[in-house]
Protein backbone atom coordinates (compact mmCIF):
# COMPACT_ATOMS: atom_id res chain seq x y z
CA UNK A 1 0.00 0.00 0.00
CA UNK A 2 1.33 3.33 -0.75
CA UNK A 3 1.36 5.66 2.55
CA UNK A 4 0.99 10.06 1.81
CA UNK A 5 4.11 11.82 1.53
CA UNK A 6 4.21 14.21 3.85
CA UNK A 7 4.47 17.72 2.14
CA UNK A 8 1.59 17.24 -0.55
CA UNK A 9 3.21 20.27 -2.91
CA UNK A 10 4.96 19.48 -5.79
CA UNK A 11 7.87 21.39 -6.54
CA UNK A 12 9.51 20.70 -10.11
CA UNK A 13 12.23 18.77 -9.88
CA UNK A 14 15.61 19.46 -12.30
CA UNK A 15 15.74 15.56 -12.57
CA UNK A 16 15.44 12.15 -10.48
CA UNK A 17 18.90 12.67 -8.19
CA UNK A 18 17.52 15.77 -6.93
CA UNK A 19 14.09 14.64 -6.39
CA UNK A 20 16.01 11.59 -4.80
CA UNK A 21 17.88 13.70 -2.84
CA UNK A 22 14.88 15.89 -1.59
CA UNK A 23 12.88 12.56 -0.49
CA UNK A 24 16.50 11.34 1.40
CA UNK A 25 16.73 14.28 3.05
CA UNK A 26 13.29 14.80 4.44
CA UNK A 27 13.19 11.49 6.17
CA UNK A 28 16.25 13.48 7.64
CA UNK A 29 18.06 9.86 7.56
CA UNK A 30 21.50 8.76 6.62
CA UNK A 31 21.74 7.64 3.16
CA UNK A 32 23.33 4.24 3.87
CA UNK A 33 20.40 3.49 6.49
CA UNK A 34 17.33 4.36 4.77
CA UNK A 35 14.75 2.14 4.09
CA UNK A 36 14.71 1.25 0.16
CA UNK A 37 11.66 0.02 -0.02
CA UNK A 38 9.99 3.45 1.63
CA UNK A 39 12.03 5.74 -0.61
CA UNK A 40 10.70 3.88 -3.62
CA UNK A 41 7.04 4.32 -2.60
CA UNK A 42 7.72 7.95 -1.95
CA UNK A 43 9.30 8.03 -5.76
CA UNK A 44 6.25 6.19 -7.22
CA UNK A 45 3.85 8.57 -5.39
CA UNK A 46 6.04 11.37 -6.81
CA UNK A 47 5.80 9.57 -9.98
CA UNK A 48 1.67 9.13 -10.00
CA UNK A 49 1.30 12.62 -9.39
CA UNK A 50 3.44 13.99 -12.45
CA UNK A 51 1.25 14.09 -14.71
CA UNK A 52 1.69 17.39 -16.51
CA UNK A 53 4.91 16.86 -16.47
CA UNK A 54 6.74 16.26 -20.48
CA UNK A 55 7.41 13.14 -21.58
CA UNK A 56 11.60 13.15 -21.68
CA UNK A 57 11.24 14.57 -17.85
CA UNK A 58 8.93 11.66 -16.86
CA UNK A 59 10.85 8.73 -19.18
CA UNK A 60 13.99 9.77 -16.77
CA UNK A 61 12.42 9.60 -13.75
CA UNK A 62 10.38 6.16 -14.49
CA UNK A 63 14.34 4.91 -15.78
CA UNK A 64 15.53 5.33 -11.92
CA UNK A 65 12.15 3.78 -10.05
CA UNK A 66 12.83 1.14 -12.15
CA UNK A 67 16.59 1.13 -10.94
CA UNK A 68 14.77 1.83 -7.88
CA UNK A 69 13.05 -1.81 -7.73
CA UNK A 70 15.89 -3.32 -9.41
CA UNK A 71 17.59 -2.75 -6.40
CA UNK A 72 15.15 -3.45 -4.11
CA UNK A 73 14.58 -7.08 -5.65
CA UNK A 74 18.36 -7.87 -6.07
CA UNK A 75 17.95 -7.47 -2.40
CA UNK A 76 15.17 -9.85 -2.57
CA UNK A 77 15.71 -12.18 -5.49
CA UNK A 78 19.50 -13.96 -6.28
CA UNK A 79 21.16 -12.56 -9.59
CA UNK A 80 18.52 -10.20 -10.97
CA UNK A 81 19.40 -8.65 -13.95
CA UNK A 82 19.65 -4.69 -14.37
CA UNK A 83 18.87 -2.90 -16.94
CA UNK A 84 20.99 -1.11 -19.93
CA UNK A 85 20.35 2.50 -20.42
CA UNK A 86 21.88 5.60 -22.30
CA UNK A 87 22.39 7.20 -18.96
CA UNK A 88 24.35 4.96 -17.14
CA UNK A 89 22.18 4.38 -13.48
CA UNK A 90 23.50 2.65 -10.51
CA UNK A 91 23.58 -0.87 -9.95
CA UNK A 92 24.04 -1.17 -6.17
CA UNK A 93 22.27 0.63 -3.47
CA UNK A 94 26.03 1.74 -2.38
CA UNK A 95 26.19 2.94 -6.17
CA UNK A 96 23.20 4.33 -5.81
CA UNK A 97 24.16 6.56 -2.10
CA UNK A 98 27.48 7.40 -3.31
CA UNK A 99 25.84 9.36 -6.73
CA UNK A 100 23.51 10.92 -4.55
CA UNK A 101 26.23 12.13 -2.47
CA UNK A 102 28.50 13.03 -4.76
CA UNK A 103 24.99 14.96 -6.62
CA UNK A 104 24.61 16.96 -3.23
CA UNK A 105 28.20 17.86 -3.66
CA UNK A 106 27.30 19.12 -6.68
CA UNK A 107 24.24 21.29 -5.43
CA UNK A 108 26.79 22.41 -2.62
CA UNK A 109 29.28 23.82 -5.30
CA UNK A 110 26.41 25.27 -7.34
CA UNK A 111 25.05 27.85 -4.37
CA UNK A 112 28.73 28.96 -3.92
CA UNK A 113 29.09 29.12 -7.49
CA UNK A 114 26.03 31.18 -7.25
CA UNK A 115 26.97 33.37 -4.52
CA UNK A 116 29.92 34.09 -5.97
CA UNK A 117 28.66 35.51 -9.72
CA UNK A 118 25.70 37.11 -8.54
CA UNK A 119 27.59 38.83 -5.40
CA UNK A 120 30.11 40.66 -7.61
CA UNK A 121 28.62 43.94 -8.23
CA UNK A 122 31.58 44.83 -10.49
CA UNK A 123 31.25 45.49 -14.22
CA UNK A 124 33.79 45.53 -17.18
CA UNK A 125 33.77 46.24 -20.82
CA UNK A 126 32.22 43.75 -22.62
CA UNK A 127 31.97 43.05 -26.40
CA UNK A 128 28.33 41.87 -27.36
CA UNK A 129 28.77 38.42 -29.08
CA UNK A 130 26.84 39.71 -32.01
CA UNK A 131 28.82 42.38 -32.91
CA UNK A 132 32.03 40.31 -32.74
CA UNK A 133 30.27 38.07 -34.71
CA UNK A 134 28.74 40.25 -37.19
CA UNK A 135 32.61 40.92 -37.69
CA UNK A 136 33.88 37.84 -38.71
CA UNK A 137 31.56 36.37 -40.75
CA UNK A 138 31.42 38.92 -43.62
CA UNK A 139 30.15 37.42 -46.58
CA UNK A 140 30.86 39.33 -49.87
CA UNK A 141 29.50 38.93 -53.13
CA UNK A 142 29.92 40.29 -56.23
CA UNK A 143 27.25 43.12 -57.56
CA UNK A 144 27.49 41.76 -60.27
CA UNK A 145 27.63 37.92 -61.92
CA UNK A 146 29.43 38.27 -65.11
CA UNK A 147 28.78 34.77 -67.60
CA UNK A 148 32.34 33.85 -68.27
CA UNK A 149 32.38 33.81 -64.43
CA UNK A 150 29.16 31.33 -64.06
CA UNK A 151 30.40 29.28 -66.62
CA UNK A 152 34.48 28.79 -65.61
CA UNK A 153 32.43 28.33 -62.41
CA UNK A 154 30.73 25.58 -63.49
CA UNK A 155 33.45 23.95 -65.37
CA UNK A 156 35.21 24.15 -62.21
CA UNK A 157 32.56 22.19 -60.04
CA UNK A 158 32.20 19.83 -63.02
CA UNK A 159 35.90 19.09 -62.88
CA UNK A 160 36.50 15.23 -64.06
CA UNK A 161 37.83 15.03 -66.84
CA UNK A 162 39.33 11.68 -66.54
CA UNK A 163 36.56 10.17 -64.44
CA UNK A 164 35.56 7.27 -65.73
CA UNK A 165 31.89 7.26 -66.57
CA UNK A 166 31.69 3.74 -67.86
CA UNK A 167 28.25 2.67 -65.94
CA UNK A 168 27.30 -0.18 -68.22
CA UNK A 169 30.29 -2.18 -67.49
CA UNK A 170 30.50 -1.39 -63.91
CA UNK A 171 33.21 -3.56 -62.34
CA UNK A 172 33.83 -4.06 -58.31
CA UNK A 173 37.17 -2.17 -57.12
CA UNK A 174 38.50 -1.93 -53.74
CA UNK A 175 40.09 1.05 -52.56
CA UNK A 176 42.02 0.81 -49.22
CA UNK A 177 42.13 3.88 -47.12
CA UNK A 178 45.32 2.76 -45.20
CA UNK A 179 46.76 2.95 -48.52
CA UNK A 180 45.44 6.98 -49.24
CA UNK A 181 46.62 7.78 -45.80
CA UNK A 182 50.07 6.99 -46.50
CA UNK A 183 49.90 8.49 -49.80
CA UNK A 184 49.15 11.61 -47.95
CA UNK A 185 51.40 11.00 -45.53
CA UNK A 186 54.09 10.57 -47.82
CA UNK A 187 53.52 13.48 -50.00
CA UNK A 188 53.20 16.33 -47.21
CA UNK A 189 56.26 14.65 -45.97
CA UNK A 190 58.22 15.07 -49.08
CA UNK A 191 56.69 18.70 -50.05
CA UNK A 192 55.51 19.80 -46.77
CA UNK A 193 52.57 21.55 -48.59
CA UNK A 194 49.84 19.52 -51.38
CA UNK A 195 46.72 21.09 -53.53
CA UNK A 196 44.03 18.14 -53.32
CA UNK A 197 43.35 18.24 -57.01
CA UNK A 198 47.39 17.80 -57.46
CA UNK A 199 47.17 14.20 -54.97
CA UNK A 200 43.60 13.35 -56.78
CA UNK A 201 45.83 13.52 -60.34
CA UNK A 202 47.90 11.10 -58.76
CA UNK A 203 45.97 8.52 -58.00
CA UNK A 204 43.93 5.97 -60.40
CA UNK A 205 40.72 7.71 -62.09
CA UNK A 206 38.30 6.12 -60.41
CA UNK A 207 34.92 7.47 -57.75
CA UNK A 208 35.97 5.20 -55.42
CA UNK A 209 39.36 5.91 -55.10
CA UNK A 210 38.56 9.80 -54.82
CA UNK A 211 36.25 9.60 -52.21
CA UNK A 212 38.60 6.72 -50.40
CA UNK A 213 41.53 9.78 -51.07
CA UNK A 214 38.63 12.24 -49.54
CA UNK A 215 38.00 9.92 -46.32
CA UNK A 216 41.67 9.96 -45.77
CA UNK A 217 42.04 13.65 -45.69
CA UNK A 218 39.10 13.54 -43.75
CA UNK A 219 40.61 11.36 -40.82
CA UNK A 220 43.61 13.34 -41.05
CA UNK A 221 42.07 16.64 -40.42
CA UNK A 222 40.44 14.77 -37.45
CA UNK A 223 43.07 14.06 -35.98
CA UNK A 224 45.03 16.86 -35.82
CA UNK A 225 47.59 16.17 -38.30
CA UNK A 226 47.24 18.33 -41.31
CA UNK A 227 46.24 21.73 -41.34
CA UNK A 228 43.62 22.53 -44.39
CA UNK A 229 42.26 25.59 -46.31
CA UNK A 230 40.74 27.06 -49.64
CA UNK A 231 41.94 30.20 -50.73
CA UNK A 232 38.48 31.16 -52.01
CA UNK A 233 35.13 29.35 -52.30
CA UNK A 234 35.25 25.87 -53.88
CA UNK A 235 38.75 26.45 -54.46
CA UNK A 236 41.13 23.69 -54.31
CA UNK A 237 41.40 22.60 -50.84
CA UNK A 238 45.35 23.31 -49.65
CA UNK A 239 46.83 21.27 -47.25
CA UNK A 240 49.64 21.74 -44.56
CA UNK A 241 51.50 19.47 -42.10
CA UNK A 242 50.51 20.46 -38.61
CA UNK A 243 53.84 21.38 -37.21
CA UNK A 244 52.41 21.75 -33.46
CA UNK A 245 51.04 18.09 -33.55
CA UNK A 246 52.91 15.75 -35.96
CA UNK A 247 55.59 13.97 -34.46
CA UNK B 1 60.67 58.95 -31.66
CA UNK B 2 58.20 57.52 -29.74
CA UNK B 3 58.49 58.33 -25.89
CA UNK B 4 59.04 55.73 -23.28
CA UNK B 5 55.38 54.86 -21.67
CA UNK B 6 54.68 55.71 -18.35
CA UNK B 7 51.20 55.65 -16.36
CA UNK B 8 49.61 57.63 -19.37
CA UNK B 9 49.51 54.84 -21.87
CA UNK B 10 49.05 51.94 -19.38
CA UNK B 11 46.06 53.77 -18.38
CA UNK B 12 44.50 54.02 -21.75
CA UNK B 13 45.48 50.26 -22.41
CA UNK B 14 43.32 49.52 -19.34
CA UNK B 15 40.94 52.01 -20.95
CA UNK B 16 39.93 50.01 -24.21
CA UNK B 17 41.38 46.49 -23.41
CA UNK B 18 37.94 43.87 -23.50
CA UNK B 19 39.56 41.64 -21.09
CA UNK B 20 42.28 41.34 -18.23
CA UNK B 21 45.85 41.63 -19.19
CA UNK B 22 48.36 40.01 -17.67
CA UNK B 23 51.34 41.90 -15.99
CA UNK B 24 53.55 40.02 -18.86
CA UNK B 25 51.16 41.50 -21.78
CA UNK B 26 51.50 44.68 -20.14
CA UNK B 27 54.82 44.79 -19.74
CA UNK B 28 55.06 43.86 -23.72
CA UNK B 29 52.73 46.22 -24.84
CA UNK B 30 54.54 49.28 -23.05
CA UNK B 31 58.09 48.15 -23.49
CA UNK B 32 58.67 48.50 -19.78
CA UNK B 33 60.11 46.21 -17.06
CA UNK B 34 57.56 44.14 -15.29
CA UNK B 35 58.48 45.72 -12.18
CA UNK B 36 57.74 49.25 -12.95
CA UNK B 37 54.40 47.99 -14.69
CA UNK B 38 53.25 46.81 -11.39
CA UNK B 39 54.25 50.04 -9.57
CA UNK B 40 52.33 52.25 -11.59
CA UNK B 41 49.29 49.46 -11.32
CA UNK B 42 49.73 49.04 -7.29
CA UNK B 43 49.77 53.67 -7.94
CA UNK B 44 46.50 53.32 -10.45
CA UNK B 45 44.64 51.25 -7.98
CA UNK B 46 45.51 53.23 -4.94
CA UNK B 47 44.25 56.52 -6.47
CA UNK B 48 41.02 55.08 -7.32
CA UNK B 49 40.23 53.13 -4.22
CA UNK B 50 41.20 56.75 -2.47
CA UNK B 51 39.10 58.71 -3.96
CA UNK B 52 35.74 56.22 -4.33
CA UNK B 53 36.28 56.58 -8.11
CA UNK B 54 33.33 55.53 -10.50
CA UNK B 55 35.62 52.75 -11.60
CA UNK B 56 38.91 50.28 -10.05
CA UNK B 57 41.41 48.77 -11.27
CA UNK B 58 41.31 44.80 -10.33
CA UNK B 59 43.34 41.62 -10.57
CA UNK B 60 41.03 38.98 -11.98
CA UNK B 61 41.55 35.92 -13.58
CA UNK B 62 44.98 36.40 -13.81
CA UNK B 63 45.48 39.96 -15.46
CA UNK B 64 44.32 43.46 -14.79
CA UNK B 65 41.77 45.46 -15.86
CA UNK B 66 38.53 48.58 -14.97
CA UNK B 67 35.44 47.30 -13.14
CA UNK B 68 32.99 49.53 -12.48
CA UNK B 69 33.02 50.69 -8.24
CA UNK B 70 30.31 47.92 -6.91
CA UNK B 71 28.49 51.09 -5.18
CA UNK B 72 27.24 52.37 -8.88
CA UNK B 73 25.57 48.54 -9.49
CA UNK B 74 22.14 49.40 -9.50
CA UNK B 75 22.54 52.27 -11.80
CA UNK B 76 24.96 50.58 -13.51
CA UNK B 77 22.46 47.48 -14.11
CA UNK B 78 19.74 49.46 -15.75
CA UNK B 79 22.58 50.39 -18.60
CA UNK B 80 23.72 46.61 -18.66
CA UNK B 81 22.46 43.85 -20.95
CA UNK B 82 24.85 41.65 -19.55
CA UNK B 83 23.83 41.60 -16.15
CA UNK B 84 21.19 38.88 -17.97
CA UNK B 85 23.94 36.71 -18.93
CA UNK B 86 25.04 36.51 -14.64
CA UNK B 87 21.33 34.91 -14.29
CA UNK B 88 21.88 31.11 -14.39
CA UNK B 89 19.24 28.40 -13.96
CA UNK B 90 20.22 26.24 -10.88
CA UNK B 91 20.70 23.71 -13.75
CA UNK B 92 23.27 25.99 -15.42
CA UNK B 93 24.92 26.27 -12.26
CA UNK B 94 25.02 22.81 -11.52
CA UNK B 95 26.30 21.72 -14.59
CA UNK B 96 29.13 25.03 -14.20
CA UNK B 97 30.14 23.46 -10.91
CA UNK B 98 30.48 20.05 -12.14
CA UNK B 99 32.52 21.35 -15.44
CA UNK B 100 34.24 23.66 -13.50
CA UNK B 101 35.04 20.22 -10.80
CA UNK B 102 35.43 17.90 -13.14
CA UNK B 103 37.16 19.13 -16.22
CA UNK B 104 37.69 18.02 -18.41
CA UNK B 105 34.53 16.33 -18.91
CA UNK B 106 32.70 14.73 -21.21
CA UNK B 107 28.72 15.20 -21.84
CA UNK B 108 28.43 11.52 -20.96
CA UNK B 109 29.76 12.04 -17.58
CA UNK B 110 28.20 15.37 -16.57
CA UNK B 111 25.01 13.60 -17.39
CA UNK B 112 25.92 10.50 -15.12
CA UNK B 113 26.63 12.87 -12.30
CA UNK B 114 22.98 14.78 -12.72
CA UNK B 115 21.20 11.66 -13.23
CA UNK B 116 19.45 13.71 -16.28
CA UNK B 117 20.46 14.89 -19.52
CA UNK B 118 22.21 17.72 -19.81
CA UNK B 119 22.68 18.73 -23.45
CA UNK B 120 21.03 22.15 -23.78
CA UNK B 121 21.92 23.65 -20.53
CA UNK B 122 25.58 22.76 -21.29
CA UNK B 123 24.98 24.67 -24.42
CA UNK B 124 24.05 27.51 -22.85
CA UNK B 125 26.85 27.87 -20.74
CA UNK B 126 29.22 27.48 -24.20
CA UNK B 127 26.89 30.29 -25.38
CA UNK B 128 27.72 32.43 -22.14
CA UNK B 129 31.21 32.07 -22.93
CA UNK B 130 31.52 30.27 -19.51
CA UNK B 131 32.67 26.87 -20.57
CA UNK B 132 34.26 25.41 -23.76
CA UNK B 133 35.13 22.50 -25.68
CA UNK B 134 38.96 22.07 -24.27
CA UNK B 135 39.70 18.62 -26.34
CA UNK B 136 38.58 15.13 -27.33
CA UNK B 137 38.93 12.20 -24.88
CA UNK B 138 40.62 8.85 -25.93
CA UNK B 139 38.30 6.35 -27.15
CA UNK B 140 35.07 5.31 -29.15
CA UNK B 141 33.48 8.45 -30.71
CA UNK B 142 35.75 11.20 -29.23
CA UNK B 143 33.64 12.57 -26.99
CA UNK B 144 34.09 16.06 -26.89
CA UNK B 145 35.78 17.23 -23.40
CA UNK B 146 34.45 20.66 -22.06
CA UNK B 147 36.53 23.17 -19.40
CA UNK B 148 35.61 26.32 -17.98
CA UNK B 149 37.04 29.88 -19.77
CA UNK B 150 38.73 32.70 -18.92
CA UNK B 151 35.78 34.20 -18.33
CA UNK B 152 34.28 32.16 -15.73
CA UNK B 153 37.02 33.06 -13.27
CA UNK B 154 36.59 36.47 -14.08
CA UNK B 155 33.00 36.42 -13.03
CA UNK B 156 33.32 34.13 -10.45
CA UNK B 157 36.13 36.51 -9.46
CA UNK B 158 39.45 34.17 -9.15
CA UNK B 159 43.07 34.49 -10.31
CA UNK B 160 42.43 30.59 -11.22
CA UNK B 161 40.90 26.97 -10.55
CA UNK B 162 42.92 26.68 -7.22
CA UNK B 163 41.52 29.68 -6.02
CA UNK B 164 38.12 27.83 -5.84
CA UNK B 165 37.20 26.30 -2.71
CA UNK B 166 38.25 22.23 -3.49
CA UNK B 167 35.69 19.94 -3.97
CA UNK B 168 36.02 17.87 -0.88
CA UNK B 169 34.68 21.43 1.22
CA UNK B 170 31.49 20.56 -0.29
CA UNK B 171 30.99 17.15 1.66
CA UNK B 172 28.96 16.95 4.23
CA UNK B 173 30.44 17.69 7.41
CA UNK B 174 28.62 15.05 9.61
CA UNK B 175 30.36 12.39 7.60
CA UNK B 176 31.96 9.34 8.92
Amino acid sequence: MIREVSEPQLRVFEGPFELLLELFSRKRLDLKEVSLSQIIEDYLVYLYRMEELDLDIATEFLSVAVTLLNLKASNVLPQSVLIQEELPLPRSPEELISRLKEYRQVKKASYYLKERIEGEKSYSREVEPERFLLQKVKISLPERIEPHVLKSLLCKSLWREEISTDTLHSVAYTFRLEKKISLLRGELKRRGKISFKNILRMIPPRRGAFIALFLAFLELFKNGEIKAYQLEPFGDIIIERNEEKSR
Amino acid sequence: MKKKAGRRELESILFVTDRPLSLSKLSSLLELERGEVEKLLEEIKKELEERDAGFLLKRKAGGYRFYTNPSSAPYVEKLLSTVQMRRLTQAALETLAIVAYKQPVTKGEINAIRGVNSEATLQTLVEKGLVKEVGRKEGPGQPILYGTTRKFLEMVGVEDLSELPSWESFKDEKEE
